[in-house]
């Protein structure tokens, strides 16, 4: 466990967003139309569920998963460091993203989003 | 999406891995650190220590030499000696001291012992002692030497003749044993010795002992040598080395390369040398002492030594006790580098791509030649840890460990932080050994050898010599 490579968080950090993006686009969708426009507050409370799941997901896996095993006091140093890095950059990066998406889409459920 | 995951990781650790091994290839060509290494030691160490492989026999037939004889005891022992000599007589050039002259006795002396006991063969005086040391040591020849020591010169010679020689064959990195008789000759105490100068490798030595195995014990011994202390190490395994290990024994600090190949830590025993190849920056490596030595680390895991493990038995203790030890911390990089690729160009003599290396006259090409550059100190880096040596000395096996300097935070001005150095533990301080020699070397009305020896013992003193080397080197 020693060797592992101080960019595994990043590959780590993109696959959560990627998922937690993905979750969050079907479950905007998911959401029904109602007439009192409540959906539109249930999509941006899901939203930043997903948010909160990226970030907690990332450094959840890199921590637990990978920096325990770290007996080299250095490398686990420099490996939860880089976990870190890639949770805030993840971590902005989804709300970036469902920015931009949710402006594209201004049309569609994801608007609601922003 | 755990196989993307485990794929990944395997490309990136691959391409790390890659990239260290471009990193850690020489610069020209294929030699192997150990290679390197092992060729950078050989040209320092003396190539030989004795001009020739046979064995000298030297024999005092003086008048007087009988009376040592005539114990039984002592008789015993004596033909076992000579009896290994006459065993071995292809490998031994015997010699009789006599009437001021070395005489070298017929090769089948089949009844060399009888000759030695039968007080007849003692009629003459003035056993040439000294031109016989002399002799020994302008030969550079291993050699025994039976004796009562008594150079007679018109009149009894009292002066401390022998300590130039002694020296000398000291100085050559060899050893003298003495093993001491107590005999009585016409009412004077004096003593028989059997002397044996020998190398450190011991062989003619180690012979005499065969020849003297199961016989009374009626002598004693006494080692004159600069360097009869032993070194032994307490290593997990063959490819593994002094540096820190945790109670799981994983080297959480330093990570040493121990896979046992051409790139890993090797230890040379009869050079008294040791090569570590760090797997980490001394930057990481001070902090993981710092992280590992902390009081909530569990105690059997706490860092406390960079090297440790390593022993000084200080049971020999004959010639000198070793009072303090210290280290001295060299930067070699240049000088190994310069020498490596000497090393290498020399091997490409006779090969295909000789031109790359040698220019049309077949000399050596200016940028492959070895030129020697001086070894720069670094202080402050690593210290002796004289505590645990001093705590330990009195227990007769002292511990030697070297420990990071408290100040030291990973970078020294000056050094690259791939750069071979060269931890040297020396010897700070020695005293002599006086109290035995009286009772061995000193008789009534004689103290030529007490002196001798004890000049010998005060000119030779090992003080500065290395006894051990530690070859570091860590990584990017």
């Amino acid at each position: 466990m020693n060797n592992v490579s101080t960019s595994l968080p990043y590959i780590i950090g993109a696959i959560s967003m990627a998922v937690c993006f993905l979750l969050a686009f079907v479950s905007a969708n998911m959401i029904k139309y109602r007439t009192d426009h409540s959906d539109k507050r249930a999509r941006r409370v899901w939203f930043w569920v997903f948010a909160a799941l990226t970030a907690i997901l990332t450094f959840g896996i890199c921590y637990f998963g990978f920096a325990i095993g770290i007996r080299v006091p250095s490398r686990q140093e420099a490996f939860v460091s880089s976990s870190s890095y890639s949770t805030v950059a993840f971590f902005v990066g989804y709300i970036v993203l469902g920015f931009i998406v949710s402006k594209i889409f201004k049309t569609k459920k994801v608007q609601s989003w922003f | 999406m755990a196989t993307i995951i485990k794929k990944c990781v395997k490309t990136l650790t691959l391409a790390s891995l890659m990239l260290a091994g471009f990193n850690s290839c020489c610069s020209d060509g294929e030699m192997s650190s150990k290679e390197k290494l092992l060729a950078y030691l050989a040209k320092d160490t003396l190539a030989v220590q004795v001009s020739s492989d046979k064995f000298a026999a030297y024999f005092d037939f003086s008048d007087g030499m009988q009376y040592a004889y005539s114990d039984d005891a002592t008789k015993k022992v004596l033909e076992g000696i000579v009896q290994k000599i006459t065993t071995h007589s292809d490998e031994f050039i015997k010699y009789s001291l006599a009437n001021n002259e070395i005489t070298e006795l017929p090769d089948r002396m089949t009844d060399l012992y009888n000759t030695i006991m039968d007080p007849r063969s003692y009629q003459m005086q003035n056993a040439p002692i000294e031109n016989a040391l002399n002799q020994i040591v302008e030969n550079g020849q291993c050699a025994v030497m039976i004796t009562d020591f008594e150079e007679y010169t018109g009149i009894m010679e009292k002066a401390a003749f022998a300590t130039p020689y002694f020296d000398k064959w000291l100085a050559d990195g060899n050893e003298i044993t003495f093993f001491v008789t107590d005999y009585t000759e016409r009412g004077k105490d004096k003593h028989l010795y059997y002397i044996i100068f020998d190398t450190p490798k011991r062989s003619l030595l180690s012979m005499v002992k065969d020849g003297m195995e199961g016989k009374p014990q009626n002598y004693k011994t006494f080692l004159l040598s600069t360097c009869a202390y032993t070194l032994n190490t307490d290593y997990p395994s063959n490819s593994q080395g002094g540096n820190y290990r945790d109670s799981q024994g994983n080297d959480n600090v330093t990570s040493v390369i121990e896979n046992g190949d051409e790139e890993s830590f090797f230890k040379i025993d009869d050079m008294s040398a040791e090569y570590y190849p760090l797997g980490d920056n001394w930057n990481n490596i001070v902090f993981n002492a710092r992280s590992l030595s902390e009081d909530g680390v569990p105690t059997e895991d706490q860092f406390k030594h960079l090297f440790s493990k390593l022993y000084l038995d200080l049971s020999q203790q004959d010639s000198y006790f070793i009072k303090d030890l210290d280290i001295k911390v060299y930067n070699i990089e240049k000088d190994f580098e310069s020498y490596s690729n000497y090393a290498w160009a020399l091997l490409q003599k006779g090969k295909e791509n000789e031109a790359d290396y040698y220019d049309e006259t077949g000399a050596l090409l200016q940028e492959y030649k070895y030129t020697p550059s001086q070894p720069i100190e670094i202080l402050d880096m690593l210290e002796f840890d004289k505590n645990l040596f001093a705590s330990t000395a009195n227990e007769g096996n002292a511990h030697l460990s070297i420990n990071l300097k408290p100040g030291f935070n990973g970078t020294i001005v000056g050094m690259e932080p791939t750069d071979m150095i060269r931890i040297d533990i020396y010897i700070k301080e020695c005293e002599p050994n006086y109290d035995c020699l009286p009772d061995l070397f000193q008789w009534t009305g004689n103290d030529n050898l007490f002196e001798s020896v004890k000049n010998t013992l005060q000119d030779m003193r090992p003080t500065g010599r290395v006894i051990y080397r530690y070859f570091v080197r860590a990584q990017q």
